[in-house]
């Protein structure tokens, strides 16, 4: 393990044409993954949608129609008349701060106690690993739902919801790749040099893990906007002033025979995004795989 | 490993007795007595170092030798409490008046670098890949209320004190840019930084170039007596301990079987076992004899024989070997043996 960049083109030997496509193919997902945070992030600064106003001469149009103020609907419209482009505009843009919020957050406490199980060992080990046993023992979501059904439906549950079983992985990940580091020549020698425990941790430590952890970050953030969307889709996760594809399938559903699009065109971004997050995971992890 | 200690109930009765070898132990040596350790093997726990005293002379390079297992870098990375977590250590290891096995956590990390420091055995693995060497150096003294350009300014001397050339523009580099004669003396100054009295050296030229391993020595001896330094170098190396030590711990199977100035154990040696340590090296200048390598397979700790250790590859063992277990007594002024013929011997 070297300097933590992505660039490795110069170890690469010439580039065939077979090697030129796969790399391609290899930069799709990574491509349309940036698209979506683009998406999220600037399109609905282009596109105006607000989800409480729809007109309803307008409902149920297919996608391309011609709306009655004049625009067209790239995506056809609700049963509400509310213009479905704009929804999954907007949908991208939840989908992508709630995954990035639930990483940002479990992440955090994942390394912070996994690292910490992983370097102190004996009591604390024990402790974090037996919480992490017991969390294990529910499956991920239907924690989620109790959580989430409990509480007022606000953006902060649905992050808080996701995350109490989401960091379990970054837990698992750090505690266990702590506890090989620790042993470590310059770990050993950075302990006998005086230096603080903390100190040793974040400084000789915690580098070795991030590129790991990043990989593991995409993977759990595709399965936080899933989960939000299956939240949202039973009721449970944001305002229902809010817009997230969750909420747009689940009011498209009455309609799968009439107006196929409503539940479609966001269940097809969302199978997409997820997928490109996973291939782009993969790719990361080969790529810190590969220099471990 | 981990900065695990023992309960200090268990290990606070045993006196300072130390009747041999206390001709040198003044307050400025680190000196350790019956330095146990124990660890779990596959019946239960094993004494892997059992019983071993001896002092770290001030000023002078205490050589801790023997073969691999017995217990010697064990011993070494005991005394700034760094043994694995399973391991039970018991005895004293005394800086002044003080046991350090018994010391807080908070005491043992001002000892650690400010008293005690260590050179690693490989420096390509001591040294960590994502950090600049001169922020390596430098970290000990952040720690301790020094401003970061000041470490640095402090770094860049202890690098050129250690003999790296334009240190002021090496101090940015990493590890993989040095090579491996000058990342040991990286290593070196980055032990020096806390301005320890007590140096560590596990085995500090093992992983180098036979050329570059003598300068490194010359180096450690150098910084030795200009920076009036107490060392304890650990070395299965007999040629690298004629070159710099001045006094001699011969371990075997986790004991001391001989102890004393370097120059007379070398020469005429009051223990089988470092007679046949100092045949089995092999000469260039005499050419013609070969090597004696030693018969058997070093001890196993965790099967430690009856008796003397090395009864079953002792050239001498009668039955008395295999039973008794033989002390470590002075034979001669400053010069200790654990051998029942020791006498004979000389």
């Amino acid at each position: 393990m070297t300097a933590m960049g992505l660039v490795h083109d110069t170890a690469l030997p010439v580039r065939t044409g077979r090697g030129t496509l796969r790399r391609v193919l290899g930069a799709i997902p990574i491509v349309v993954f940036g698209l979506y945070v683009v998406a999220g992030l600037f399109g609905p600064l282009v596109v105006d949608y607000t989800p409480v106003e729809g007109d309803l001469d307008d409902r149920l149009l297919s996608p391309g129609s011609v709306l009655t103020d004049g625009s067209t609907a790239l995506f056809g419209t609700d049963a509400l008349g509310r213009d479905l482009f704009g929804q999954v505009l907007y949908g991208a843009r939840t989908s992508v701060i709630i995954g990035a919020l639930v990483v940002l957050f479990s992440g955090l406490v994942g390394i912070a106690v996994g690292s910490a199980a992983g370097y102190l060992r004996g009591t604390t080990d024990v402790v974090v690993s037996r919480v992490i046993d017991v969390l294990l023992a529910f499956p991920g979501i239907l924690l989620a739902i109790v959580i989430a059904g409990v509480f007022d439906r606000s953006l902060a549950i649905v992050v808080i919801a996701l995350s109490v079983t989401n960091w379990i992985g970054f837990a698992r990940l750090s505690r266990s790749m702590t506890m090989s580091l620790r042993e470590r020549e310059w770990v050993k020698s950075a302990t006998v040099m005086g230096i603080r425990r903390r100190r040793v941790v974040t400084r000789h430590i915690l580098p070795f893990i991030a590129g790991p952890t990043l990989a593991l970050a995409t993977i759990e953030f595709a399965g936080a906007i899933l989960a939000e969307a299956a939240l949202s889709f039973l009721g449970l996760g944001l305002p229902a002033a809010s817009v997230s594809w969750g909420q747009t399938i689940a009011s498209g559903k009455e309609y799968l025979a009439s107006a196929w699009w409503i539940s479609a065109i966001p269940g097809i971004a969302l199978a997409v995004l997820v997928i490109c997050v996973g291939f782009t995971g993969d790719r990361l992890t080969r790529h810190f795989g590969r220099r471990q | 490993m981990s900065d695990k200690r023992p309960a200090p109930a268990g290990t606070a009765v045993i006196s300072d007795q130390a009747p041999e070898g206390s001709r040198r132990a003044s307050a400025g040596s680190l000196r350790v007595r019956e330095l146990t350790i124990a660890l779990p093997g596959p019946r239960g726990m094993a004494e892997v170092v059992d019983g071993v005293s001896f002092d770290m002379a001030e000023g002078r390079t205490t050589g801790l030798i023997g073969e691999s297992g017995s217990g010697k870098s064990l011993t070494a990375m005991a005394l700034v409490g760094l043994v694995p977590d399973t391991a039970v250590v018991s005895g004293q290891v005394l800086l002044g008046e003080e046991n350090l096995l018994t010391a807080g956590r908070a005491r043992i990390r001002q000892v650690r670098g400010a008293e005690i420091s260590v050179v690693f055995q490989d420096p390509s693995t001591a040294l960590n890949p994502t950090m600049t060497i001169g922020d390596q150096v430098g970290e000990i003294l952040w720690g301790r209320g020094v401003s970061r350009a000041q470490a640095r300014e402090r770094a860049v001397e202890l690098l050129e004190h250690v003999g790296i050339p334009d240190a002021a523009h090496r101090v940015g580099a990493y590890p993989h840019e040095f090579s491996g004669g000058m990342r040991q003396r990286a290593m070196i100054a980055l032990a020096l930084a806390g301005e320890p009295r007590f140096i560590l050296a596990d085995e500090p030229t093992t992983a180098l170039d036979v050329t570059v391993q003598a300068r490194i020595l010359d180096l450690l001896g150098r910084l030795r007596d200009e920076d009036n330094l107490s060392m304890l170098l650990v070395s299965h190396d007999l040629r690298v301990m004629s070159h710099v030590a001045d006094d001699l711990v011969v371990m075997y199977a986790g004991r001391v079987c001989e102890r004393g100035a370097a120059r007379t154990v070398l020469r005429t040696p009051l223990h089988p076992y470092t007679g046949a340590l100092v045949r089995s090296v092999p000469s260039v200048r005499v050419g013609s004899a070969i090597a004696d390598p030693l018969p058997g397979s070093p001890a196993n700790p965790f099967d430690r024989p009856p008796g003397c250790p090395f009864n079953p590859r002792c050239p001498r063992a009668e039955d008395r070997c295999r039973t008794e277990v033989p002390a470590l007594r002075e034979i001669a002024p400053g010069r200790l043996s654990a051998c029942h013929f020791a006498e004979e011997l000389s």
